[in-house]
């Protein structure tokens, strides 16, 4: 049966994802998960505090690292406050403790990248199951 | 959100670290942290013993590859050099 796409549930889909990127987790929240929320927000919080820590804010540096910076994005876009922060310092990190810290940061961004997307996936299964009881 | 921000904001220098070969451990957390989230998508219940258990398998595998493909590397590297 074909099933009807309306715009409350296209809405309440981009709703959960965007709550995912905005804070870690906040999309799994929404769908009424908290336990997974709680591990995916410390984990992808800690990662990215761990890449700063060992790279300073200097890691995160959106002129001179823009390849790095995009999927530094993805964890928050309060991120973008630290881009502007390096820039406005002029902050510069280099070295291991950079490279190191640019992995930590954009593996983070890409975790919650596969957050948001499975925080839309859930959201969808949710409302299928809704949509098929009615 | 913004708060944490500002805190994270304020580690302007980065971190002393010697260039050897210690630095790869720096892997380790960073592997944890990709399993536990990642089985975190992937398992209907977490906070069990059957979601740290898969986590800690997952982990292990993805270091025993990583260490096998070092291996690998240094015997390749001792047959060309």
């Amino acid at each position: 049966m074909k099933q009807e796409i309306k715009l409350d549930n296209v809405i309440y889909l981009c709703l959960v994802g965007l709550a995912g990127w905005v804070v870690p987790g906040g999309g799994h929240l929404m769908v009424g998960r908290k336990d997974k929320a709680a591990v995916i927000f410390a984990g992808v919080v800690l990662a990215f505090a761990i890449g700063v820590y060992l790279g300073s804010v200097g890691v995160v540096n959106p002129v001179a690292e823009v390849l790095w910076y995009i999927p530094q994005m993805m964890v928050s876009p309060a991120v973008k406050l630290l881009g502007m922060i390096t820039v406005k310092n002029g902050i510069e990190s280099f070295g291991k403790p950079n490279e190191i810290g640019q992995i930590y940061t954009s593996m983070a961004g890409m975790l919650n990248l596969l957050c948001v997307v499975n925080a839309v996936y859930l959201a969808n299964l949710k409302v299928s199951a809704k949509a098929e009881k009615e | 959100m913004i708060d944490s921000i500002m805190t994270i904001a304020g580690i302007m220098v980065p971190m002393e670290m010697t260039n050897n070969g210690w630095i790869f451990l720096w892997a380790v957390p960073l592997i944890i942290i990709i399993a536990t989230v990642y089985k975190a998508t992937k398992l209907d219940q977490v906070f069990n013993n059957r979601f740290v258990k898969e986590s800690a398998v997952l982990s292990l595998t993805i270091m025993g590859f990583m260490a096998l493909i070092a291996v690998v590397l240094y015997f390749f590297m001792l047959i060309i050099t």
